[in-house]
């Protein structure tokens, strides 16, 4: 995730020389448009990720519940 | 490797491919400036949340007709993303409009149906969170997802029914041959097929929690009945 975010940083930076000083009072508007969506893909991924591994978690521990009372 | 991991790759390859080429390859926009290159996030989003929203539209007439569960949570997953989309979407617009026609937001036609759709796919989330689960939540929902649908092809025409301050389509039907000059139609291209698989890696991920969701649901159900 933060390798992710270091090359999409990077690639800005590159980019930033090569964009000319033509309108360049708009800058902050290109910047924040790119960074609202790619901060919101990240979190939105990290989130499903997140919450994935917490139910697999949440769904062995209640199959081992089962199982013990199963035997029991 | 997993069809979820090629995925994430191809959408991580695209993504870079198409961002390097929004930034070193394509003009800069003679009339716009550099304030035109949030055309290549903002219409790919817009364009990816129809498609959302027709996953949505599709996948809810197979739940109604066939009672599929795997529909209705393709349906549930793909609304969700169709909302951060569209979202998005209305975000990059906004600050597309403020150097490009100087105001933020207008009531022009196509912005208005936008907003429209947007709401419409967060009261379907709604009913969704708030309805208690079941055959029939999900069944209101599955005609909600139809029936906000209609909206899409609204959206798309607005500026053709009526007078709106958007430029001539670049995609579709209504599109114009020399809307864009090459160059910036390649770059176009790559970055919705970038977007597309980005949509179907988070469409594949969210319909996999999703049925983890419901699982578990159904197990402690189960667990709380024994």
């Amino acid at each position: 995730m933060a390798r992710h975010k270091a090359i999409l940083i990077a690639a800005l930076l590159l980019a930033l020389p090569a964009l000319g000083a033509e309108g360049e009072e708009y800058l902050p508007f290109l910047f924040a448009a790119f960074a609202v969506t790619w901060v919101a893909f990240f979190a939105y991924a990290f989130f499903i990720t997140r919450k994935q591994a917490d139910l697999k978690q949440e769904i062995e521990t209640l199959r081992a519940m089962q199982g013990e009372d199963d035997d029991a | 490797m997993t069809v979820r991991m090629s995925l994430l790759g191809l959408s991580g390859g695209l993504m870079l491919a198409a961002l390097g080429m929004t930034f070193l390859y394509a003009p800069t926009d003679a009339v716009l400036g550099i304030s035109q290159r949030i055309f290549y996030v903002h219409v790919p989003l817009a364009l990816v949340g129809f498609l959302a929203f027709a996953v949505v539209a599709v996948c809810s007439i197979g739940y109604l007709w066939k009672g599929s569960e795997r529909m209705d949570n393709v349906a549930y997953a793909a609304a969700e993303i169709g909302v951060l989309f569209t979202s998005l979407m209305l975000i990059t617009g906004m600050l597309w409009a403020k150097p490009a026609w100087g105001v933020w937001w207008s009531l022009s036609p196509q912005l208005t149906t936008s907003l429209i759709l947007w709401f419409l796919y967060v009261a379907y989330l709604m009913l969704r969170a708030y309805a208690p689960p079941g055959e029939t939540a999900a069944r209101y929902a599955a005609v909600l997802g139809i029936i906000g649908f209609i909206d899409v092809p609204i959206v798309y025409m607005a500026a053709r029914w009526w007078r709106d301050l958007h430029p001539n389509k670049v995609l579709g039907p209504l599109a114009e041959e020399s809307a864009l000059e090459p160059s910036m139609q390649i770059t176009f291209l790559v970055s919705i097929l970038a977007f597309t698989a980005l949509f179907a890696w988070l469409l594949a991920e969210r319909t996999e929690l999703r049925r983890q969701e419901t699982q578990l649901e159904r197990m402690r159900y189960t667990y709380g009945q024994a």
